[in-house]
């Protein structure tokens, strides 16, 4: 058969339609899709840039009572710290996602870009989010002095935080930067 | 944009052009679930674009660009499980009708399942009538870099066919 002849075929036959549509089932769903969409990612910005403020106005609060608080201001600097910059990675994904007209390569560009950038926030959180964090809550254990159980919780939480970021860019993002890079080569091949 | 006027757009769109994405459906998943999850997906993206649309390309066009965006990365392994009891679960977006398909039609589709993502996309542009500047937008790759794999794709469809109309495989 002739390419020619294979367009013929697909003219002629391949816009009958072959699947009807739920409608008021699509609507929903789409509905639905929409809320929870913005819902989880909107709720996990709102919810982090929260918590790291009520944690830097309480770190701030503390250094004020106990006037000795070169570590809690420290401490504070750093949660405002990441708040600016969730801010920043927020207003990004805000701007990109109204974005339909790229190209193919275009959007795989697009979309290795943002997971590369959730694997290095991942990477840098354990660095600049973590560790900042661990150094001023041991600091403050070892000056203040703390109880074995405390110890124990404490650094298991750490080792916890630590572990469940790692699993996470392993398991999730590393594997599908992966698989758009393959697309990516498949495209420009 | 108000949500009715969006509403109303998205209909039309369906109404119109739901042939288009159900080629795409056909060329990326296999199963029932799949076709309702791919689809699912398409439409939301559609539906989220619609106040972005400014008439400055043909619809058809626009709606082909963002199926095959999203169905060239999607990927089954990634596709959430339906909870078996929820409302989500019971109710099918898309039921497949009785039709007979040219046996030719069909092995087509067949020839264009076992092709990469891309080669895909590249198949169902060209059998669709899209010429070369059009597809190296959707696709942003150069014309004469699509020239080079359509060579190879019609090459490879027709070196099969003849297979297929000699032993009919």
């Amino acid at each position: 058969m002739e390419f020619e002849e294979m367009q013929k075929v697909w003219n002629k036959q391949s816009n009958e339609i072959l699947y009807v549509i739920n409608e008021d089932a699509l609507h929903r769903r789409v509905k639905a899709k929409k809320k929870k969409a913005n819902r989880i990612v909107d709720i996990t910005e709102k919810g982090l840039m929260i918590v790291n403020t009520i944690t830097a106005g309480i770190l701030v609060a503390d250094a004020i009572i106990d006037k000795e608080g070169f570590w809690d201001y420290g401490g504070a600097l750093a949660m405002l710290f990441t708040v600016g910059y969730l801010l920043v990675i927020r207003r990004k994904r805000q701007k990109s996602e109204n974005k339909f007209d790229r190209s193919m390569l275009g959007e795989l560009d697009h979309a290795i870009s943002s997971t590369q950038s959730t694997i290095s926030i991942a990477s840098t959180m354990i660095w600049w989010y973590f560790t900042p964090i661990a150094v001023f809550t041991i600091s403050k254990m070892i000056f203040k002095g703390a109880s074995v159980e405390s110890w124990l919780l404490i650094s298991g939480a750490f080792v916890l935080a630590y572990f469940l970021v790692n699993w996470e860019k392993s398991h999730c993002h590393e594997p599908r930067k992966r698989h758009l890079e393959s697309l990516r080569q498949k495209l420009m091949d | 944009m108000k949500e009715s006027e969006q509403q109303k757009i998205f209909k039309s769109w369906l109404d119109q052009h739901k042939g288009l994405l159900f080629k795409v459906l056909r060329a990326y998943a296999f199963t029932q679930e799949d076709r309702e999850d791919l689809f699912q997906e398409i439409a939301a993206q559609v539906w989220r674009s619609i106040p972005n649309f400014r008439e400055e390309s043909a619809v058809t066009t626009w709606l082909y660009r963002i199926a095959l965006n999203i169905a060239i990365s999607w990927n089954t392994k990634e596709r959430k499980k339906i909870e078996p009891h929820s409302i989500e679960g019971m109710e099918h977006l898309i039921s497949e009708k009785e039709t007979t398909l040219d046996e030719r039609l069909a092995w087509l589709y067949d020839q264009i399942k076992d092709m990469n993502e891309v080669d895909k996309s590249l198949t169902l542009l060209l059998l669709d009538g899209f010429s070369y500047k059009e597809m190296s937008d959707m696709l942003g790759i150069t014309e004469s870099h699509i020239g080079v794999k359509i060579h190879r794709i019609k090459k490879e469809l027709i070196k099969k066919s003849e297979k297929y109309e000699y032993d009919g495989v």
